[in-house]
């Protein structure tokens, strides 16, 4: 009991310096629609930056194989016992293109880094340094109610995981992963339910809140992932007027081609994920296992 | 999350380790009660802990004795209260108790409850629902972790609680 007392109480300190480092990145990365910063080199930003009147309808995905993320929160925990762990962690990620700064944490194994760098990248990078590494937040939860949300596709045949975090309130993240498809294209998109009781056939249609539905395409309509010969495909984009709050309870469906006229062939709910300082914790009481302990097949799909 | 017109209603189907199934249907009453009803197949006779945690991102395992669950997070409390049995004050909102299963394996669920709600800010939807191993004690066992999660062990299935069509 003392012993959980302590890891609560360390969390709970450590909280407020999370919150001071958002309002800090806050102030340091305005957001875009308030004031000049480098994201205004980036179509989509000047895409804001029109007057509501004159906003395009057209939602869709952008994506491009160089395309620059808008930045975002990003938390791990890393298993670091000691001040070189922090010098090699902090150098490898500064490598990294995209990535802005990287603050750790040590008493709590935290790596906050901000930037517009994927989480697969990210993810990869820490491993590297032979530390385990596990993601524990997006977003900025002060900023909105929910700022992040996940999918996870967890088989027989198809393995993905779908990140979902807000930017800002006209912009969201979207990253995915996946395996098992057959090669090829395969439409995917957001549905309105996220009733797997006859798996993707039950999820409904394409979710298009009222206010879009004079949109040439639905809101939830995610175009079109391309997986390769081995049956991958990798997603990380941006879809404007997506509002994570409203898509939770909801699901993510993937198409066996590039036409949605089918069901489905498989569906994952849209789960609330934990924001930045959200999710300090270490240790599992329902089993006493610690995060680090956890065999690395319970991870198999984040590391799809 | 903006309420759907008329009834709402949300949807977990539960996978767990080795032949753990089950699906649950929760609908929520204009007096503010949340019926939750469905079975459970393969779990071992007797009590399992049943709860709703805070986040439904499972995708950081964290559970070393069952290879195919993983982790939610902690408990759904969003009053940081401690825990305990479902009529009790202090308890958190996603402590819903035990589920019982008997010699076939199979728990049938009916559970009316008035801290889990499928509309507004502190709505279950998105959320894990989760059926431990071992008995939830309602934070009387006196075991260090009872106060935090009712000493009930691995969790061995989760579903996350989806929106389910009304009509």
């Amino acid at each position: 009991m003392a012993f959980l007392r302590s890891i609560a109480t360390t969390a709970i300190a450590t909280i407020p310096a999370a919150l001071a480092f958002s309002s800090s990145s806050s102030s340091s990365f305005p957001r875009s629609s308030q004031s000049p910063n480098p994201q205004n080199r980036l179509g989509l930003v000047k895409t804001l930056a029109t007057p509501p009147s004159a906003l395009h309808m057209d939602h869709k995905l952008s994506s491009q194989p160089d395309a620059v993320l808008p930045e975002l929160l990003t938390e791990f925990m890393v298993d670091m016992k000691c001040e070189g762990c922090v010098n090699a962690v902090k150098n490898k990620l500064n490598e990294i293109n995209g990535v802005k700064n990287v603050e750790v944490d040590l008493s709590n194994q935290v790596v906050r880094i901000l930037g517009s760098t994927p989480v697969k990248t990210m993810t990869e990078a820490l491993e590297q340094t032979g530390r385990k590494a596990r993601l524990i937040g997006q977003g900025v939860p002060e900023d909105f109610l929910i700022s992040a949300a996940v999918s996870e596709f967890k088989g027989p045949d198809i393995f993905g995981v779908v990140r979902l975090a807000q930017v800002n309130m006209e912009l969201a993240r979207i990253e995915a992963n996946f395996s098992g498809l057959s090669p090829g294209k395969h439409g995917w998109s957001i549905n309105e339910f996220g009733d797997l009781t006859r798996g993707a056939a039950s999820t409904g249609k394409m979710f298009n809140p009222v206010n879009e539905e004079n949109s040439k395409e639905p809101l939830g309509d995610l175009g079109t992932l391309e997986a390769n010969e081995k049956g991958e495909a990798f997603y990380s984009g941006v879809k404007e007027k997506l509002r994570v709050a409203d898509l939770i309870g909801r699901s993510v469906v993937v198409y066996a081609t590039e036409d949605k006229s089918e069901h489905g062939i498989t569906a994952a709910v849209i789960a609330r994920s934990a924001g930045v300082g959200e999710n300090y914790k270490k240790l599992c009481t329902c089993d006493g296992t610690t995060i680090w302990e956890a065999t690395d097949t319970d991870f198999v799909t984040s590391k799809v | 999350m903006e309420a759907a017109k008329g009834t709402v209603k949300g949807v977990a189907i539960i996978i767990g380790d080795n032949n753990i199934r089950g699906s649950l249907q929760f609908l929520q009453h204009p007096n503010g009660t949340t019926h939750v009803t469905g079975r459970v197949t393969g779990l071992s006779q007797g009590f399992h802990g049943f709860h709703i945690h805070a986040f439904g991102d499972t995708t950081n395992g964290c559970n070393s004795t069952v290879l195919t669950s993983s982790t939610p997070g902690p408990h759904f409390n969003p009053f940081k209260k401690d825990h305990g049995a479902p009529s009790d004050d202090k308890r958190h909102a996603g402590d819903l108790g035990n589920i019982a299963a008997g010699p076939d394996g199979v728990a049938e669920i009916s559970i009316r409850d008035r801290q889990i709600p499928l509309t507004g800010v502190h709505s279950i939807i998105g959320r894990a629902v989760v059926v431990h191993a071992d008995p939830d004690d309602l934070g009387r066992g006196g075991h260090e972790l009872s106060k935090t999660t009712g000493n009930a062990g691995a969790r061995v299935a989760c579903g996350i609680i989806g929106l389910q069509s009304s009509v």
